[in-house]
């Protein structure tokens, strides 16, 4: 971790992916701390975040253990192992909106249904209000 | 002989300015019929003239699109137990004295549904090139996907019996509905038939299809068509 020790490395222009592990990190920290705030609030349904914080976990583990990144790449047959992750990344992230467009397609159908049962009970209560009127009007 | 019940649905979204001289003229020239205006989250004062008028109105919560109000249409004929439905758009561009035309073949039992058509016979109508050009295309994909000939598949103003009806209060495609829901009766086996009709340029508003939608409409309605034929029949339904 030579990089948080050395910040004049920075200043100096060297690469130092020791930093880029640690920003990784914190990025997943903060990124879990602001799924649990969301799922507490009642923002977020607990099985999408389940989804989130796994992949946080997943990717704060790569942040830790640098050779888990290499052993992905090996495993896929990707020589540079950063590709690895980004080809992961679009995986996960493709299938999650295929899952979420889904999800919307599924409510968009079930709010017509609503929407068109409020018009007809409408009618409906309309029609009824109107003859309790006209019945009290002859009494 | 037993006079068929006809229910006219006329879906509306910020109509009020056409509706002020269509529902009038519907009553006088169709006074036979029943009417019910699907109100489809309208702003601009359609909710209080129907109201005025004393005309029954379905109204939708939220706008929700033309094809949820014709949908609910369709809802409201069937549980009311009509024979024919008849849809005619809110914008004032069907002509009622045409309405007599598009009821009687379905009342005869001649076809399920009636299409009323610019295109099928010369009825005068002129249409920009561009639109043409798109009805052209979307009636040449239907002549393919099922080789029967809709000259005016983007037509609105159609007639269906019970069983349409009936079909199209369960699958009723929400944007841009006419050309797909034209072709899923045929894929599914009812008779349609198209009757040549005069139509009228709309007289207030715009057309909800502006030019910028054009080509998202073409895409779309393309690719609904091709996945129509692919899906085949409704296999919970039998005409």
């Amino acid at each position: 971790m030579d990089g948080l020790k050395n910040p004049i490395g920075l200043l100096a222009g060297e690469v130092q992916p020791e930093r880029v592990q640690w920003l990784g990190l914190i990025f997943c920290i903060g990124l879990i701390a602001l799924i649990l705030n969301l799922v507490v609030r009642r923002k977020i349904r607990e099985s999408y975040s389940l989804i989130f914080l796994g992949g946080c976990v997943f990717f704060g583990a790569l942040s830790l253990k640098r050779s888990l990144l290499d052993l992905l790449g090996r495993l896929v047959g990707i020589y540079y192992p950063p590709a690895a992750l980004f080809l992961l990344i679009s995986i996960v992230f493709f299938a999650f909106f295929l899952h979420l467009s889904m999800v919307i397609t599924r409510l968009s159908d079930e709010r017509k249904v609503l929407i068109q049962e409020i018009a007809l009970l409408r009618r409906d209560f309309d029609t009824l209000q109107k003859t309790v009127r006209e019945r009290s009007s002859i009494k | 002989m037993i006079r068929s019940r006809i229910l006219v649905i006329i879906p509306a979204y910020n109509e009020a300015e056409n509706l002020k001289s269509l529902i009038p003229e519907l009553r006088r020239v169709a006074s036979e019929c029943d009417l019910v205006v699907i109100n489809d989250g309208s702003t601009d004062g359609t909710e209080s003239l129907l109201l005025e008028l004393g005309c029954p109105t379905l109204r939708l919560p939220v706008n929700s699109g033309i094809g949820v109000a014709v949908q609910t249409g369709f809802l409201y004929s069937m549980r009311q137990d009509y024979d024919i439905t008849l849809q005619v758009d809110g914008d004032g561009q069907h002509v009622p004295l045409e309405i007599s035309h598009l009821v009687l073949p379905v009342a005869k039992g001649e076809c399920d549904v009636a299409v009323g058509s610019r295109f099928a016979a010369d009825t005068g109508y002129m249409a920009s090139w561009p639109r043409r050009l798109g009805i052209g295309v979307m009636s040449l994909l239907i002549r393919v996907l099922t080789g029967r000939a809709i000259h005016d598949p983007t037509s609105g103003f159609r007639a269906f019996n019970r069983a349409a009806t009936r079909f199209l209060a369960e699958n009723y495609a929400e944007d841009y509905p006419e050309v797909e829901s034209n072709l899923v009766l045929l894929v599914n086996g009812f008779r349609m038939k198209e009757i040549p009709v005069r139509m009228r340029p709309r007289e207030h508003g715009v057309s909800s299809i502006s030019s910028i939608k054009a080509f998202y409409y073409m895409l779309k309605v393309s690719l609904c068509l091709i996945l129509v034929r692919l899906r085949g029949r409704n296999k919970s339904w039998t005409v």
